[in-house]
């Protein structure tokens, strides 16, 4: 982090080895198109190098800072594109065989949020979904879904206090 | 909007989906509500976590290098107000001045000593410091042989998540010019004013920063027709006339 903040191309090198995938990955799902998951990490990258003396360790780790980031931009522009396809939803798939270097820390990432998914409901991991790969707002989930806009808040709540105890058990903090 | 009402909306913000409107009241509210922006951070970092779920797919290995070009051609320019055109090249130092603050040394280097934990990562730290100094000294430099720096960390008195960084430009033939940024500040409080003294009970002022960005952050540039070599210590008040921030600058490493 240093070194992104000194403009150091090892530094945002480094980085992007290290979430440029995941980032590429969550482009691809929100916006559906390989063009617009390499223009969203692009500007992930450059929003986060910008942004870089913003980032407080003691706030919270870099990849909930990158992938916030990343996660904002995507909605925004999914938002705001009115013609982007609404990608179908693959939250588990075929994880590559042989991993290497800083594909194993995303593997593991993607293990502990996969163990968290699990420990929601199937109505809550619907409604996550919706909101989190499809930038949906509980009001337009209430109406797509024909359910009280109070039910969609409470499970969304719901959802992610399941998911931040999931969270702390990992972490032995 | 008060905490239940913050509360029923924290999990569409943490999600990235919450109105528009209601994303700018909400984080108004977390500047000053320590409860609540716990609450937000949690569910927040939970919400990231979501992140890393869909099965990864990889990008075309030539984005790293297009990325990287990205990043070295960007020039991060946030906007210096009143400063006047005519001033042209010596803006121009200002601007290129305090974008390396912010994006190198004053909120990297120098406010990150205080970011970063002190005793672990010693030798890291000062590579960040000297490779910032370095930059920062050949920008000075560029901009003559006799032209002098100062530079500043900017703190609160309590325990509170406001700080800043100064940066004042002492040249021996014309106007000096000073920058300033803020970052953290409650919007409640303000406007701010920026004042830079000296010694002597003198004070003149650097500007009024009446907007801050959604993170409290805002940066404010003048250029004064003084010698500020005396003026070593930067003042910031809230609305009330109460300091929020202050700090003394020290000399930035020789130009030569």
């Amino acid at each position: 982090m240093e070194g992104l903040l000194a403009g150091d191309d090892a530094a945002i090198r480094a980085l992007y080895r290290r979430f440029g995938r995941p980032v590429y990955t969550m482009g691809l799902r929100l916006l559906g198109s390989r063009e617009a998951a390499e223009e969203l990490t692009q500007d992930v990258f450059l929003t986060a190098w910008r942004k870089a003396a913003r980032f407080d360790p003691q706030r919270g780790r870099l990849s909930t800072w990158l992938m916030t980031i990343a996660h904002n931009l995507a909605v925004d522009r999914l938002r705001r594109d009115t013609g982007v396809s609404r990608p179908h939803l693959v939250l588990v798939d075929q994880v590559p065989d042989r991993p290497a270097g800083d594909e194993e820390y995303v593997l593991i990432e993607r293990d502990e949020a996969l163990r968290a998914l699990a420990s929601l409901s199937d109505a809550e991991k619907r409604l996550i979904a919706r909101a989190y790969f499809r930038g949906m707002t509980a009001r337009e989930i209430a109406e797509a879904d024909a359910i009280p806009l109070g039910t969609v808040k409470t499970r969304l709540r719901s959802a992610l206090i399941k998911i931040r105890k999931s969270n702390e058990l990992k972490e032995p903090s | 909007m008060n905490c239940p009402a913050v509360r029923d909306r924290l999990p569409e913000h943490a999600l990235g989906v919450a109105d528009l409107h209601d994303v700018h009241a909400i984080e108004r509210h977390l500047a000053w509500c320590a409860a609540c922006r716990k609450e937000a951070r949690d569910l927040e970092r939970a919400a990231a976590t979501l992140a890393f779920a869909p099965a990864p797919a990889a990008p075309p290995r030539e984005l790293e290098e297009r990325i990287v070009a990205a990043v070295r051609r960007d020039h991060p320019s946030p906007p210096i107000t009143k400063l006047g055109r005519r001033r042209g090249r010596r803006f121009g130092v200002v601007l290129v001045a305090a974008a390396l603050m912010i994006a190198g040394l004053g909120a990297g280097a120098v406010l990150g000593r205080r970011d970063a934990p002190p005793a672990d990562k010693p030798s890291t730290q000062a590579q960040q410091q000297d490779s910032a100094f370095e930059r920062f000294r050949r920008i000075i430099q560029s901009a003559g042989p006799d032209t002098k720096a100062a530079v500043g960390l900017l703190t609160p008195s309590g325990k509170v998540p406001w700080r800043g960084a100064a940066l004042v430009i002492v040249s021996p033939s014309g106007d000096d010019q000073v920058v300033v940024t803020v970052d953290g500040l409650p919007r409640a409080r303000g406007p701010y004013r920026i004042a830079i003294t000296d010694g002597h009970g003198h004070a003149v002022p650097v500007g009024v920063i009446r907007r801050l960005d959604k993170e409290g952050g805002a940066m404010k540039g003048r250029v004064i027709a003084r010698d500020l070599t005396e003026y070593v210590r930067v003042v910031v008040t809230d609305a009330g006339g109460r300091t929020v921030l202050t700090g003394v600058l020290d000399p930035a490493p020789p130009t030569g």
